[in-house]
């Protein structure tokens, strides 16, 4: 058991620095908007999107 | 048949008026915005050097000159109410800075197509947007681009900024500390949980030492988050107390501060048993219920306060000339100017002989009024043609717009209040917790003064009503995630209960069963070689850039023809010459020239004939039919309530399959209509739009209203549908029904649960530690109940077909 009185204070250590983390990342605006960073995929300029995949117009 | 459900090429909302049309892979394309016209014209040409090129090319047709003037921004009262100063260090002039709602914003696209817009100004140094607030950070050099400019463009693409409350994203501070109390209230109650299981099952195995040193840890572990996490659930029931209404923060607060005092003097005195875990898992998932239901809250103060549409300043005439003034300045005997396409900012007369307004704002109803000298024109409706000069009669408080609003603060507080008898109930179920508990360490004192404290920390396990306070909340939170996702917003927080009883459906024909938007029904051409094509195509030429509301009807027959001389005759029409031509297009007595009546049609002549007759008329949504017959299917009768004539009220009724209709009611005779309904014992909800109907909306059970409406209604809604799709009605009624459902359960879960352990508890039978467990189990399968509303298997999305481009005959 004498394990014990060693990890668990570790892993209050690592939740602490875990915390840390989450606030600093919080502060810094990282979750502040949740909507628009999946579109950004869209501004990398060198994508080709294939032509060949020409919207099937209409039928 | 002019008209066909035409769906925009990129994103597949359903087009309005307001449509883009463009070339593109050698046909005609319907865009709902700018942003999806340029992201499809992008994937066309897979580079964004070729978006700029095409912007500037003819076949592009943008929203044309922007209908907003910005020019009063860039004046010094302007820039001292919402400018700020920007932080750029190593700038080399001092740059500003702005936050401003932007309209328009219709799906995805548009969030990406904003920043892109912003790089290709020259002087703007950071053009921000968050999608989900709507709102713009903009952040410029005032000595290369003058703010306006920067506006202008943006309004260009039919993005039209305006100025919010504050001028600052106040909400940012508060979410990010409700972030950080999940975040910290999450991970303690792992840790929390992990002791405490060891210390459940562990049992009489653990030597005292490796107990208390697991106990220490976990209080370790629990006391910042009952201190810190807590804390707005401790504030609520103190203001509960001092309010003498204890309610659900009471029950919070107690059953938290119990489970965490007990554990805290067990740990200190080395009695039997904790419960760390049940404190803190409490706090963590009650956390987690209120961050989802405020940010759809949050959510929808934004899309209310978008609306917000009087102008900040104003250009007041004086003896000297023409002066920018803050609206604040404005007394009564001013005169002041209107520009053209600018919202009248007071109550005034008329100075000049003639003008036309739209009092859409006001009346729902987007028409052009005209006014002559003397009359008087409220705040709030839109200079239409020419600029106006008003002489000041009333601002602020006493104007119309102003007065309508309190008549609905009025009508709001007639609402039955069925929030409170929750609240009732709750607080009973406090007290009569408190008195059980305290009773049974009583009872038991007498009887057996060992026995004593165990089992009056059972009882109190066994009554926590966690799984009961619980049981509504996170329904609520996640049948309102559900909504959101789908557009619906949810403004008050009672709304979900009140839709649920709802039994008749009031629709507000304007606006709301139809597009809002005139378009154009019917077309009588009388020459033969123009074709009626041509007519309308001369006809939009015409009515471009014109804000009358019956110009809009022709904008998606824009061809681009060539336009000169082009005069509007105040209420009369416009006239100018078309690739050479000269044109009247308007009044039959205008375009005639002769004592004609008129008769609701546009007419189109050129100096010796007259080539075609238009008639504009109002289009039901294409969703209408569906969302009429999807509420008959579940049990909601259907009614119309309008103010038009009672033949176009009959026609969309037989049109859609509606229940009922009226007609020709002016807004008091809505409201008594509605409370006989009322008072026959139906709960009704009104969906509408216009202002006209915001007494109507206020005292209906619940009001739904439709997120392009007027302004004013929006304030009073109770539910916002962000997207102008019928379908979403019926939506939100099965929803709501499905949340009742699920709360019932919930609670007649928890309720079994209590009467279950309650009598276990009371008579020693169960040890503290299973009524602990007992009690986590309960609160998580109340969670997962609630959780199923997260995935509705009722609702199948409707696929708009995506081949029916907008198909003009020939």
């Amino acid at each position: 058991m004498n394990a014990l009185f060693v990890l668990i204070p570790v892993t209050v250590l690592l939740v602490g620095v875990a915390l840390w983390a989450f606030f600093w990342a919080i502060d810094a605006g990282q979750f502040d908007d949740l909507d628009t960073p999946p579109l950004e995929i869209l501004q990398s300029d060198q994508v080709a999107v294939a032509s060949d995949r020409a919207e099937d117009s209409a039928a | 048949m002019t008209e066909t459900t035409a769906t925009c090429y990129h994103c597949g909302n359903v087009l309005d008026a307001q449509a883009l049309h463009a070339e593109l892979d050698s046909s005609q394309r319907g865009f709902c915005c700018a942003g999806c016209l340029a992201a499809a014209q992008w994937l066309h040409t897979g580079g964004l050097g070729d978006f700029y090129r095409l912007r500037s090319q003819p076949s592009l047709t943008l929203r044309g000159p922007p209908d907003v003037d910005y020019r009063s921004w860039d004046s010094p009262a302007f820039h001292a109410l919402y400018v700020r100063s920007g932080q750029d260090a190593d700038a080399v002039n001092a740059t500003r800075a702005i936050d401003v709602a932007l309209d328009g914003l219709r799906c995805p696209a548009c969030a990406w197509l904003i920043p892109r817009l912003g790089q290709g100004i020259d002087g703007v140094l950071e053009l921000q947007l968050n999608a989900a607030t709507g709102r713009a950070h903009l952040r410029w050099d005032p000595a290369r681009v003058a703010l306006s400019e920067v506006l202008e463009q943006l309004a260009r693409y039919g993005y039209v900024a305006r100025v919010t409350a504050q001028g600052r994203d106040v909400q940012r501070a508060e979410r990010r500390t409700a972030l950080k109390r999940i975040a910290v209230a999450g991970i303690a109650a792992m840790q929390a949980m992990m002791m405490s299981e060891a210390l459940y099952f562990g049992g009489s195995e653990l030597d005292h030492g490796t107990r208390d040193f697991l106990r220490w840890m976990a209080l370790l572990m629990s006391t910042p988050v009952v201190l810190w996490c807590a804390a707005p659930f401790f504030r609520g029931a103190w203001l509960e107390l001092r309010l003498r209404h204890p309610g659900m923060d009471t029950l919070v607060a107690l059953s938290v501060g119990l489970a965490y005092g007990t554990s805290v003097i067990e740990t200190l005195r080395g009695g039997p048993v904790v419960y760390f875990d049940a404190a803190v898992m409490f706090v963590f998932f009650l956390l987690v219920a209120r961050y989802v239901e405020s940010s759809g809250r949050a959510r929808a103060q934004a899309a209310i306060s978008r609306a917000q549409s009087l102008p900040a300043t104003v250009t007041r005439i004086d003896a000297g000339g023409s002066t920018e003034v803050a609206l604040l300045e404005v007394a009564v005997g001013d005169l002041l100017e209107v520009a053209a396409g600018q919202n009248v900012p007071v109550d005034g007369r008329l100075e000049q002989a003639i003008a036309e307004v739209d009092e859409s704002l006001l009346t729902g109803e987007p028409e052009a009024r005209l006014r002559r000298r003397g009359d008087t024109v409220y705040a709030g409706s839109l200079a239409l043609g020419s600029a106006l000069r008003i002489r000041v009669v009333a601002v602020g408080a006493t104007t119309w717009l102003a007065q309508l609003e309190s008549l609905v603060g009025r009508a709001q507080q007639q609402r039955p209040a069925l929030q409170q008898r929750a609240q009732l109930w709750a607080g009973r179920f406090v007290v009569v917790m408190i008195g059980l508990a305290a009773a049974a360490a009583l009872v038991w004192w007498q009887i057996d003064s060992s026995q004593a404290l165990p089992v009056a920390l059972a009882v109190l396990a066994a009554a926590c009503p966690c799984a009961f306070a619980l049981a509504i909340p996170a329904a609520h939170a996640a049948a309102q995630a559900a909504l959101a996702r789908r557009g619906v917003l949810v403004v008050q927080a009672d709304a979900l209960e009140r839709a649920a009883d709802i039994e008749r459906v009031v629709f507000d024909k304007t606006g709301t069963l139809t597009m809002g938007r005139p378009q154009l029904h019917a077309v009588e051409c009388f020459d033969g070689q123009l074709g009626v094509g041509q007519c309308r195509a001369i006809a939009a030429a015409l009515e471009r850039g014109h804000r009358h509301p019956l110009a809009q009807a022709f904008r998606a027959d824009d061809r681009g023809l060539t336009t000169e001389n082009v005069h509007s005759h105040v209420g009369e029409g416009v006239s100018g010459a078309v690739s050479g031509v000269h044109y009247r297009l308007g009044r039959r007595s205008f375009v005639e020239g002769q004592g004609n009546a008129d008769d609701g049609r546009v007419w189109l002549a050129d100096h010796q004939h007259v080539l075609a007759a238009f008639e504009p008329g109002d289009a039901t949504r294409p969703d209408a039919v569906e969302a009429i017959a999807q509420l008959r299917t579940s049990g909601i009768d259907t009614l119309v309530l309008s103010g038009d004539a009672s033949a176009t009220v009959a026609r969309v009724v037989q049109q859609l399959a509606i229940d009922r209709g009226h007609g020709d009611l002016r807004p008091q005779q809505k409201l008594a209509l509605l409370q006989a309904e009322q008072r026959s014992g139906h709960r009704i909800a009104m969906v509408g739009d216009g202002v006209n109907d915001a007494p109507v909306l206020a005292a209906a059970d619940l009001a739904v209203v439709m997120g392009e409406g007027a302004a004013l209604a929006q304030r009073n809604a109770d539910v916002l549908l962000l997207r102008p799709s019928l379908t979403l009605v019926p939506f939100l009624f099965a929803t709501a029904r499905r949340t009742r459902q699920i709360i019932r359960q919930n609670l007649g879960w928890s309720l079994a649960y209590h009467l279950l352990m309650l009598p276990a508890a009371l008579s020693g039978l169960m040890p503290p530690w299973l009524a602990a467990v007992g009690m986590s189990l309960s609160s998580l399968l109340v969670s997962l109940n609630a959780a199923r509303l997260l995935h509705n298997p009722a609702i199948r999305m409707r696929v708009e077909p995506r081949t029916q481009a907008l198909t003009v005959p020939p």
